[in-house]
C-alpha cells in the first residue's frame, strides 16, 4: 500500500478512519467530475491509482485517479450496497443478493464468487487470508480469500448490516437486534456478547484495546476489547448509525440529528459538537488535522476544535464517506456523481 | 385493461363542487385562484369482483384511536407499550377478544404481505421501527412466513436513514422501489395515471410492481404529518403517492394537483383491494413544515395511534387533530387560501409556521370519500377512543 491509497472502507480495518498528519489545504478545484450507472450508496476506494466505486445498478466501475475515465466495470447480478475492499490486487465487493465477489483489481475479471443467499449491505474486510462479511440472515461468514471456499459461518441472531472490524486475533460486529459480538477470527467462536437497548448498524472501530460504537439507541459505547464490559457510553439527540473514526485521543461521531461530536476517548468526555444541518448517517473521516463528513453537504472540520474550514454543496444527497489521497479528496454522491477535488 | 379516462374526468368536476361551501366562508379560502384539474387517464386491470376488504374495507368509517404517554419518552418509542397499544386498537376495531384473532381478519397464513412505511420525514419523523416490528409479530402470529412479509417504500435512500434494514426481525424483507432518481425498472408498465398538470414531459405516474405483483395484502403505516401541498399527509397520500412513481409533477409553487391526484391513484387496482388495513402512527406529530422537516419545534410527541380500514374517515380525523394543533400552536389553518401566506422561500417555510410553499389541498381527502374510498362526514364516522387503559 502507498500513502495515497485507501483501501477499504474507513480507511483500515481497525475502521480507524485515520492516515499520517498532513496540513490542511482547502480543496480548489474539481479535477474531474464523472457519473457511474445508478445510485450510489457506498464509499469509493483508492488504490494505484484506480478509484473503485460501487452502484445500486449492480456495476463495481474502475475509474482512473488521475483523469475519472473508466478502466473498466463489472456487472453483479444484484444491487451493490456495500463498500468494497481492496486486498492483494482483488476488490472484494457484496452485492444485495448475498453473493461476495472477488475480482482482478487490474482487469476487472472475476476470480470467485460465493453466494450466501442472503441480502447483505455489509462491506466484506479481509485479514489474515479471509474474508468476513455478514448478511440479513444474521449469520457472520468467513471465507478463505485465496479460493472463496468457507471457512466459517456463526449465527449470531439479528440482522448483520455493520460492517465488522478486526483487530488481531478478534473480529468485532454489532447487529440488529441491538447486540455487541467478539468473535475468534480463526474459529467464529463468540468470546464475549454485549447487549446495547436497540438495534445496531454502525459499524465499530478499534483503538487502544477500546471498541468505539454507535447504536440505534441513541448512545455511543467505548467497550472493552477483551471483556464487552462498557467503559463509558455518550448519549446523542437520535440514534447513531455513522460510524465512529479515531483518532489520538478524540473519537468522533455523528448522529442522526445531524450532530457532530468528539469525545475523548478515555473517558468519553465532550471536547466539541458542531450541528451540520442533516441528519448524518455516513461515517467521518479523519485525515491528520482535519474531520471529513458528508451529510447532503461536504464538510472539512479542524480535528482540534470541530470549527468548519470549508463546505461545498456538491450534490443533492451526499452520505457516504470519503476516499483521501495525497493528491485529491474522492467523493461520491447518491444520484452516482463521483467527484475529485483537489 | 379498463380506461378509466372519463370517469376520472367527470369526478373531478363532481369533486369540485363539494368545496364550494367551505370555500366560500372566507376570503382567505377564495378558490378563483387554484386553477382546474386536468383530467386524469388511468390505465388499469379489470375487477371482475372487488374484495371486500379493499379500501373502505371491513369497517367503512370506523377510527379507533389510543393515546399513552408512555408510548414516547424522551423521544424514544417503547415497543412494548406500542404493542398493548395496538393489541387493545386492533380488537375494539374488530369487536374480537384476541389479538390474533383480529389479525386474522385481515391477513391469512397464504399471503405476502406489504408494510408501507413513511420514511420520508426520517429521521425525526417516520413510521416508528417499533411499530413495523409490532406489525411484523401480528401478521406472522396468523402464520404468515417472516419470508413472506415486506417492509416497503419507494426510495430506499429514506429507509436507510430510518434504519429499518437493521431493526425489522430476521426473514422480513426491506424493499425500496426506486434504486435511482426516476427509475422505472421497479414499476409496472401497464398500471398508470396520466395527466398533464403544469407541461412536464412525462405526463404518467407508473404503480410500483410490488403492489402490482409482488404482494397479495398490503398494511399500510402512515405518520400524522402536515404536508405542505396536500394539508396533510396521511394513509390516502401515503398509499397513492407512494405508490406510484413521478408524483412531485403534481405540485408546482404555489398551485398543487395532489386533489384530486391522491384520491385517483388510491383507487386504482390493485391498491385498492390490496390495501386491508391502516395504522396511523402518531407517536410524533409534526404540525408544519411536512412532509420533509426536521425542525423539533413543529414535532410534537403525542403518543397516539390510530388503525382502521377506512383511509378516508382516518385521514379526516387526522386532519381534525393537526388543524387543532395549528389552532393551538396560531398558525394558520390548513384550509387558508391567503397568499399573503405563500413564499418562495424554503428557509422560511421550514422555520415559520405562518408561512407556506403552495396552496394546500385537503380537500383530497373529501374527494376520495367521494371516490367510494371512505367517509368524510364527521358525523358519519365512529371515532373511538381509548385511554392508556
Amino acid at each position: 500500500m502507498t500513502d495515497g491509497d485507501w483501501p477499504m472502507l474507513l480507511f483500515d480495518n481497525a475502521r480507524s478512519g485515520g492516515q499520517p498528519p498532513r496540513p490542511w489545504r482547502a480543496p480548489q478545484k474539481s479535477l474531474w467530475q464523472t457519473r457511474v450507472a445508478g445510485w450510489v450508496r457506498s464509499a469509493p476506494v483508492l488504490q494505484a491509482g484506480l478509484l473503485y466505486v460501487a452502484s445500486q445498478g449492480g456495476h463495481l466501475t474502475a475509474l482512473d485517479a488521475r483523469t475519472g475515465m473508466e478502466r473498466w466495470r463489472f456487472k453483479s447480478a444484484a444491487p451493490i450496497q456495500s463498500t468494497p475492499s481492496l486486498s492483494a490486487g482483488h476488490v472484494l465487493v457484496t452485492s444485495n443478493d448475498g453473493t461476495l465477489y472477488a475480482i482482478d483489481s487490474t482487469s476487472g475479471a472475476k476470480r470467485w464468487q460465493l453466494t450466501t443467499g442472503a441480502e447483505t449491505w455489509a462491506s466484506p474486510i479481509v485479514a489474515n487470508g479471509t474474508v468476513f462479511f455478514g448478511g440479513a440472515d444474521g449469520r457472520m461468514h468467513a471465507v478463505n480469500f485465496a479460493s472463496g471456499a468457507e471457512r466459517w459461518k456463526r449465527e449470531l441472531g439479528g440482522k448483520v448490516c455493520s460492517t465488522a472490524c478486526v483487530a488481531g486475533q478478534r473480529l468485532f460486529v454489532g447487529t440488529g437486534d441491538a447486540n455487541v459480538f467478539c468473535m475468534d477470527v480463526t474459529s467464529g467462536e463468540i468470546l464475549w456478547k454485549t447487549p446495547t437497548v436497540k438495534g445496531i448498524d454502525s459499524s465499530p472501530a478499534v483503538a487502544n484495546e477500546t471498541l468505539f460504537l454507535g447504536s440505534l439507541d441513541f448512545f455511543l459505547y467505548a467497550m472493552d476489547t477483551t471483556s464487552g464490559a462498557v467503559r463509558w457510553k455518550y448519549e446523542a439527540e437520535l440514534g447513531i448509525s455513522s460510524s465512529p473514526a479515531v483518532s489520538g485521543n478524540l473519537v468522533v461521531f455523528g448522529c442522526k440529528a445531524g450532530m457532530l461530536r468528539a469525545l475523548n476517548a478515555q473517558t468519553g468526555k465532550l471536547v466539541w459538537a458542531q450541528p451540520l444541518g442533516q441528519a448524518i448517517t455516513a461515517p467521518p473521516v479523519i485525515s491528520g488535522s482535519t474531520v471529513w463528513i458528508q451529510s447532503g453537504i461536504t464538510h472539512a472540520l479542524n480535528l482540534a476544535d470541530g470549527k468548519v474550514l470549508w463546505w461545498a454543496r456538491l450534490g443533492s444527497s451526499l452520505q457516504s464517506a470519503p476516499a483521501i489521497a495525497d493528491s485529491a479528496v474522492y467523493l461520491t454522491s447518491m444520484e452516482g456523481d463521483v467527484y475529485a477535488l483537489a | 385493461m379498463i380506461d378509466r379516462r372519463q370517469f376520472v374526468q367527470r369526478t373531478c368536476l363532481g369533486g369540485l363542487a363539494l368545496y364550494l361551501d367551505h370555500w366560500a366562508t372566507s376570503p382567505a379560502y377564495g378558490q378563483d385562484l387554484i386553477p382546474p384539474a386536468p383530467p386524469i387517464h388511468v390505465n388499469e386491470p379489470a375487477v371482475s369482483e372487488r374484495s371486500p376488504l379493499g379500501m373502505p374495507g371491513l369497517f367503512p368509517g370506523r377510527v379507533v384511536e389510543i393515546q399513552n404517554s408512555q408510548a414516547i419518552l424522551n423521544n424514544r418509542v417503547s415497543e412494548s407499550v406500542i404493542r398493548q397499544m395496538l393489541e387493545r386498537a386492533l380488537r375494539e376495531l374488530t369487536g374480537t377478544e384476541d389479538a390474533r384473532e383480529a389479525w386474522s381478519k385481515f391477513v391469512e397464513p397464504k399471503d405476502v404481505v406489504g408494510i408501507k412505511i413513511n420514511p420520508s420525514g426520517a429521521p425525526a419523523c417516520c413510521s416508528s421501527p417499533e411499530i413495523v416490528s409490532e406489525i411484523v409479530a401480528g401478521v406472522h402470529s396468523v402464520g404468515v412466513p417472516l419470508e413472506n412479509i415486506r417492509v416497503y417504500d419507494r426510495y430506499a435512500y429514506e429507509i436507510d436513514i430510518g434504519s429499518y434494514q437493521a431493526l425489522v426481525p430476521l426473514g422480513v424483507r426491506v424493499v425500496g422501489v426506486e434504486d435511482r432518481r426516476l427509475g422505472v425498472s421497479g414499476y409496472d408498465p401497464d398500471i398508470y395515471c396520466e395527466a398533464n398538470f403544469f407541461g412536464e414531459w412525462e405526463t404518467r405516474s407508473y404503480m410500483a410492481s410490488i403492489v402490482s405483483s409482488g404482494l397479495t395484502k398490503i398494511i399500510n403505516v402512515p405518520t400524522m404529518k402536515d404536508h405542505s401541498a396536500a394539508g396533510v399527509t396521511g394513509c390516502l397520500k401515503n398509499l397513492g403517492y407512494g405508490t406510484f412513481n413521478n408524483v412531485d409533477r403534481s405540485h408546482r409553487r404555489p398551485f398543487s394537483f395532489t386533489d384530486p391526484l391522491i384520491g385517483v391513484m388510491c383507487s386504482v387496482e390493485p391498491l385498492r383491494s390490496k390495501a386491508v388495513l391502516h395504522v396511523m402512527d402518531g407517536m410524533r406529530m409534526l404540525w408544519h413544515g411536512g412532509p420533509l422537516s426536521q425542525n423539533a419545534k413543529f414535532i410534537f410527541p403525542a403518543g397516539i395511534l390510530m388503525v382502521g380500514t377506512d383511509p378516508v374517515a382516518m385521514d379526516t380525523i387526522e386532519l381534525e387533530k393537526i388543524e387543532a394543533k395549528r389552532l393551538e400552536e396560531r398558525a394558520p389553518s390548513v384550509w387558508s387560501r391567503d397568499p399573503k401566506s405563500l413564499t418562495e422561500n424554503g428557509g422560511e417555510f421550514y422555520e415559520d409556521a405562518t408561512k407556506n410553499l403552495y396552496y394546500r389541498q385537503p380537500h383530497h381527502i373529501a374527494a376520495a370519500g367521494a371516490r367510494g374510498l371512505g367517509i368524510s362526514d364527521v358525523k358519519r364516522i365512529d371515532h373511538r377512543v381509548l385511554g392508556a387503559g
